[in-house]
């Protein structure tokens, strides 16, 4: 097989286990060695390999300690919306307005389709961010993967990776967000009852609820947001 | 190149509207048809705004609104090409999740159903005269290309895709042109059933109306009968596969 195929599948199967989670966001790839003799292909092959998951923005290569995985999945909105330019008061209204139309019904799918494992990682995220009300942007990390596992509670394909977009686009202005007086407690307790929404199989209450959390919300970003 | 084409297009400045995205709207209507194809070089600036009969600064304003959309890609010195927005990772994605290809095209029929009706709602409150002209004029062309399944295919497209330019929402209209490639193969795999062209195209004026009469939930409403009757023709090839 040539070398450059070759490289692009074993840059599948690197995406392939950062995206399944079996190399996983913040930790180091192993080496150039170790991945060599996983995939039994040469060290040539696993640098331009590298290179094209670098290319993807999910691993930062820093000299002399290795790859960084900065994120377990690509942004579809990213290249595009850097490319326009954009990132303006405007941007965020649209940003908004897709999120809003739609996690309302990604609540309602991940009522009706979460397991078992599923609700136990929202359980896992309501208990991080009791744990740092006082920290607003820790808060608004759990906050992020909160909505992130509900996403993939639905077990649609597309609504993580189109969450994940907005979400990543949007998590400056949330830093902001979060920081509004109160904020941080409406927000808890709207989790917590779309934790016991998604719990009763509630697809109605936990789609309306998620509605008045974005509302809600909503609000509090469009003043956490660049002019 | 044949730049015969682009002469047709005719702008004139009506006070509505700005200029370089009335020739955004046109060049996108021919890049999505597939009138100009992926990899097509586009005449320089000051070819086309000859042809075109504008300003220079209001071609170069059209074009860099259709990189932003991912729609033409520009290389220093060399020029404008017809691109194709992120549909790649996308796609790349699609790949390596290496999930069969019925539950991918039901998840993406599903994000679909979530977002095109709220889209086609947005467009009855906020196309231009423009938008709704182009919509229009698209549904019409389908008319006459019921029996040409590729043609009306990519001119399907061409219709999601100014719904989504006429929401004003620059992500809804990415994330639409993002799953494409997605929706194209779903109007090609139900093609073969009967009248599939006809039931399209009868949604698709009834949505168009809506967008018209400026009825946003009678637009919601057009674009959910829409996409219930791909999803009952979806089903029913899956049927017959699985």
């Amino acid at each position: 097989m040539d070398f450059e195929l070759l490289s692009q599948q074993v840059a599948l199967q690197i995406r392939r286990l950062i995206l399944e989670g079996e190399f996983t966001e913040g930790q180091l790839l192993p080496s150039e060695r170790d991945l060599c003799r996983r995939f039994n292909v040469s060290r040539t092959v696993i640098r331009e390999a590298i290179n094209l998951v670098k290319a993807s923005n999910m691993i930062r290569v820093q000299p002399g300690k290795g790859a960084l995985i900065v994120k377990a999945h690509e942004n579809v909105l990213e290249s595009s919306l850097l490319q326009a330019g954009i990132s303006s008061p405007k941007l965020y209204q649209d940003l908004i307005e897709a999120r809003s139309l739609l996690e309302p019904v990604i609540a309602g799918d991940a009522a009706e389709n979460a397991t078992a494992e599923d609700i136990h990682h929202l359980e896992v995220e309501v208990q991080n961010m009791h744990g740092c009300v006082a920290n607003p942007r820790q808060y608004a990390i759990h906050d992020n993967a909160f909505h992130m596992k509900l996403a993939g509670a639905t077990h649609n394909h597309f609504y993580p990776l189109v969450l994940f977009s907005i979400i990543e686009l949007l998590q400056q202005s949330m830093f902001e967000a979060v920081k509004t007086p109160g904020a941080v407690d409406r927000s808890l307790s709207y989790h917590e009852n779309l934790l016991n929404a998604v719990k009763t199989r509630d697809m109605r209450r936990a789609s309306d609820l998620m509605n008045e959390h974005i509302a809600q919300a909503s609000g509090e970003l469009i003043s956490g947001s660049p002019a | 190149m044949n730049q015969e084409i682009f002469s047709h297009i005719q702008i004139e400045f009506d006070g509505a509207g700005l200029l370089s995205q009335k020739l955004a709207n046109e060049l996108r209507a021919l890049i999505i048809s597939n009138q100009l194809s992926e990899g097509t070089q586009l005449p320089s600036e000051r070819e086309l705004s000859e042809a075109v009969k504008l300003s220079r600064t209001v071609v170069r304003e059209a074009i860099n609104r259709l990189k932003g959309e991912g729609l033409l890609k520009v290389q220093p010195s060399l020029g404008a090409f017809v691109s194709r927005p992120d549909t790649n990772i996308f796609e790349t994605y699609l790949r390596v999740i290496d999930k069969p290809e019925s539950k991918v095209i039901q998840d993406a029929q599903k994000l679909r159903l979530t977002l095109e009706p709220a889209i086609t709602r947005l467009a009855a409150q906020r196309a231009t005269a423009e938008h709704i002209e182009q919509l229009r004029q698209t549904v019409e062309k389908m008319d006459g290309l019921l029996d040409d399944g590729k043609q009306f295919i990519a001119l399907d497209n061409a219709f999601h895709t100014i719904l989504a330019e006429a929401s004003n929402n620059r992500v809804l209209l990415i994330l639409i042109l993002s799953i494409h490639d997605t929706l194209d193969k779903i109007r090609s795999i139900i093609l073969e059933l009967p009248r599939v062209t006809q039931r399209a195209n009868h949604h698709h004026r009834m949505i168009l109306q809506a967008i018209q009469d400026r009825e946003p939930e009678k637009a919601y409403q057009a674009m959910v009968d829409h996409l219930n009757q791909v999803q009952d023709d979806i089903d029913r090839i899956l049927e017959r596969i699985d």
